[in-house]
């Protein structure tokens, strides 16, 4: 973490396991930290230092399965009520870490009076360190600073709507915004309102205090424009080398590179491999198309080999010429038969293109 | 050497539009010749699609290279012949400039501005037409139909679209209108092949068209610094230079709304019934093309159009300048000239089955009140990316200024009926999603920005005062 200030609470030391408050939930001290197992839903809850800022909460943990978890809090000056925020802990052995940043949660409290783990049903995991970090006043400016200047990828959901710049001390992950709605978002602009504001009352203020001479009046509002004009620079300053870099990416992966090292955003290679597709559905009226993402990717290969079309398992067409392109569980077996998830597709046949096993063109034998 | 094709395939629409435009000011002009020329590069497509569509449909010509040019060349023939004999004039539109010496500091301020406006614009041109077709509207309507036009060489309705297969459908984007994808088929006719990066760069023009519109525009009531800041706060509003970077149809429509409300705030304006009747001709067959644009052309903006106007005009009878009947020939006349255009594309949709909504068709017997979306609405429209800070200033300096708003209602009428429209199918029907999901709302938004901008540059020039 990059917190500056680190509180590490060590589960395996007697000391602090006596801190934690076990709900529901077995809890079985031992020396690499807590082992905690719940039958139904329970609770793992720890008081905090009074007025102790928490930005940050890291876990060292193992689990020998995927665990559905949530970090729960008590706000200052709410009665018994507690607030949580869903994780889910991959599975993983000893010393893993998994780092919570309250960024994204809309109503974390920076001092809570408590806090902790609920566990779902079923759930066993390992805690052997929990630690709580916070960003000084300082490093929260420069941590806002750094992230008012981390820009947005292109993505699908550019063409709908930017973000723009986001002023939370940790990085938030700008996928995961989405998670609730409406998104937790910390935008710039607040800031910038602050200021708008500020200017405007200044201004209202000295327009009253000189009512009385007009050319003092008029400066102000001059100068008040300026400053809006300056803001409104500043601001396109940041989403305009936003915009650039759109361009940067896509010139650096895409636009600059041979066709067969070509990478487009979150597409990978999809447009090398329809290059190459286009030359055998040029003279074919119709092909199947296998994928497990079938959006974007079928109406994108659709648009590029029309008037070819393709076509699914379930249409009842069986063309001879397969396309597969991120298609999960596909394999040939020893006769050459495409084969999905067990079950035999085809008959005998060959790969005419391949980038990978999951993208390649196979055409089944006359 | 491909871009050849783009000038090539603009001549004939171009002089098109100039035509259309020259004629319906007659011989009382009130477009300035470099305005004309704006709205050319974007009417013109418009009408030269929409009679080569009336002659597609009626059986005369193929959407072949043939046709598309025997169309044209017709067209071209008959205006100008039309406007050598009737509305060819010595005539000028009469403006007067603000001019004055600017300080060094401000004009070296609006020379770096333009620059970083012209940096920008470059890599927007790099991505439209460097890049491949990545976004779901561009390979699922906008291209997908212009390269099903090109190949077949016809209209076709029923698609197979988006992440179904096996059954064709001419609801949703078969029933948007065919203006863009024949335009795009025109160039690939033209080009003897489908070409991404030429089908794609007239969104570019039609962006630059829009920027230049806004400058000529603002030029009007403001000095050139100021004016050229206008235009440079258009490009700089992030989700708008997005999509002028993207073969998206939204900042064409834009610009076609920008001219329909700067036409109709200058006919309300106007010295005489002559220049009147220049300016909301004008209007009226943009807003008749609108609905050849996109459906909400249909749903939205001739509605927001017909009800600007008729306020305006009933006020004026409510205040004794116009008689009743005259009040009604106004109303009656440009919903005519909007009928063109707009009858002819209702009653094809109707005698084929089209739907009247976006991908989604929206039924007004299927209203309920959605809680979440305001919330939505208020975070997407004030503290996201999309904006900078425009929607804030505008909402500011059309309360805090609201005596001298009332110069400028037309425009801002315009955009408060037609933002109303949107919030109302958003709140109130299933269209709630896109709202809620973020993938409409900004995008209706997009469409009222040129006119926005107009607005709150417009009162930046009345704080300032800078005057002769």
């Amino acid at each position: 973490m990059s917190a500056e200030e680190i509180t590490y609470l060590d589960l395996s030391a007697k000391e602090e396991q006596q801190n934690w408050q076990a709900v529901n939930v077995t809890a079985e001290a031992f020396s690499g930290g807590i082992k905690l197992h719940s039958e139904g839903e329970g609770f793992f809850i720890r008081q905090t230092e009074e007025n102790t800022p928490v930005d940050t909460v890291r876990l060292v943990y193992s689990s020998p399965a995927d665990a559905k978890i949530s970090l729960i809090w008590k706000k200052a000056g709410e009665s018994n009520e507690y607030f949580q925020y869903g994780v889910n802990l991959p599975a993983a052995p000893a010393g893993a870490a998994y780092t919570i940043g309250t960024a994204l949660i809309s109503d974390w409290d920076r001092t809570p009076t408590a806090f902790g783990f609920k566990l779902e049903p079923k759930t066993l995991i390992i805690l052997q360190q929990v630690e709580t970090g916070y960003f000084t006043l300082s490093e929260g400016i420069a941590m806002r600073w750094k992230n008012f200047w981390t820009f947005d990828d292109y993505t699908p959901r550019t063409i709908n709507f930017l973000w723009g710049p986001q002023i939370f001390k940790e990085k938030p992950d700008l996928l995961a915004l989405f998670k609730a709605l409406p998104p937790p978002i910390k935008s710039v602009n607040t800031v910038f309102y602050y200021l708008l504001a500020a200017a405007i009352i200044f201004s209202a203020g000295w327009k009253l205090i000189n009512r009385n001479r007009p050319e003092k009046t008029r400066y102000c509002l001059a100068g008040l424009s300026l400053a809006v004009i300056c803001l409104w620079v500043f601001y396109d300053v940041r989403m305009g080398a936003e915009f650039l870099s759109y361009f940067k990416d896509d010139f650096d992966s895409y636009i600059s590179r041979p066709e067969a090292e070509r990478s487009f955003r979150d597409r990978g290679n999809f447009y090398t491999f329809v290059n190459e597709v286009k030359k055998h559905t040029a003279l074919e009226p119709m092909y199947m198309f296998l994928t497990s993402y079938r959006w974007p990717y079928l109406g994108s290969i659709r648009y590029y080999t029309y008037p070819s079309l393709p076509k699914q398992i379930k249409d009842g067409e069986r063309p001879r010429l397969w396309i597969v392109y991120a298609q999960k569980g596909i394999s040939l077996n020893a006769d050459n038969q495409l084969v999905l998830d067990g079950e035999v597709l085809t008959e005998k046949g060959s790969v005419l293109f391949s980038l990978s096993s999951e993208a390649f063109i196979f055409r089944e034998n006359p | 050497m491909i871009y050849f094709w783009l000038t090539a395939g603009l001549f004939l629409p171009v002089a098109i539009g100039w035509l259309s435009i020259s004629l319906l000011q007659a011989k009382t002009p009130v477009l300035l010749n470099r305005e004309k020329i704006a709205l050319s590069f974007l009417l013109g497509p418009a009408a030269a699609m929409f009679i080569t569509f009336l002659a597609h449909i009626t059986g005369l010509v193929s959407l072949s290279l043939a046709g598309f040019l025997s169309v044209q060349l017709m067209t071209v023939l008959i205006l100008g012949l039309l406007w050598w004999f009737f509305a060819r004039s010595k005539n000028k539109a009469a403006v007067s400039f603000f001019c004055r010496k600017y300080p060094v500091w401000v004009n070296a301020g609006v020379i770096i501005l333009m620059v970083w406006m012209a940096v920008k614009l470059a890599a927007g041109f790099g991505l439209l037409t460097m890049t491949p077709v990545y976004h779901d509207d561009v390979f699922n309507n906008w291209n997908m139909r212009g390269k099903i036009y090109y190949m077949e060489k016809e209209v076709v309705l029923d698609l197979e679209v988006g992440t179904q297969t096996g059954t064709v459908s001419r609801l949703g984007v078969g029933s948007y209108p065919p203006f863009i994808p024949m335009f795009k088929a025109w160039l690939a006719d033209l080009n003897g092949d489908w070409d991404e990066g030429l089908v794609n760069s007239i969104h570019f023009v039609w962006y630059l068209a829009v920027l230049a519109l806004m400058y000529f525009f603002l030029r009007r009531f403001m000095p050139l610094p100021l004016a050229a800041f206008g235009m440079y706060v258009l490009s700089s509003l992030p989700l708008y230079q997005v999509h002028g970077s993207s073969p998206y149809i939204d900042v064409y429509f834009s610009g076609l709304l920008l001219a329909i409300a700067f036409c109709l705030h200058q006919g309300f304006k106007a010295e005489n019934k002559v220049s009147l009747r220049s300016w909301w001709n004008i209007a009226a067959l943009t807003t008749g093309l609108l609905t050849f644009t996109k459906n909400e052309g249909v749903a939205i903006y001739l509605p927001a159009a017909l009800i600007v106007i008729g306020l305006g005009l009933f006020w004026r009878f409510y205040k004794k300048e116009i008689n009743l009947r005259s009040a009604a020939f106004h109303l009656v006349y440009y919903g005519l000239i909007a009928a063109v255009v707009f009858l002819p594309w209702l009653i094809y949709k109707i005698v084929n089955g089209l739907t009247f909504g976006n991908a989604k068709s929206v039924s007004l017997t299927d209203l309920s009140y959605h809680a979440d979306v305001l919330p939505a609405v208020w975070n997407s429209t004030f503290f996201m990316g999309n904006w900078l800070l425009l929607p804030a200033l505008f909402l500011i300096l059309i309360v805090i200024r609201w005596k001298q708003s009332i110069k400028i209602w037309v425009p801002l009428l315009f955009v408060l009926i037609a933002y109303l429209a949107q919030l109302f199918i958003y709140m109130f029907t299933p269209l709630a999603t896109e709202a809620v999901h973020l993938t409409g709302y900004s995008r209706g938004l997009i469409q009222l920005m040129p006119i926005m901008v107009f607005i709150v540059v417009w009162h930046l020039n009345e704080l300032i005062k800078i005057r002769d």
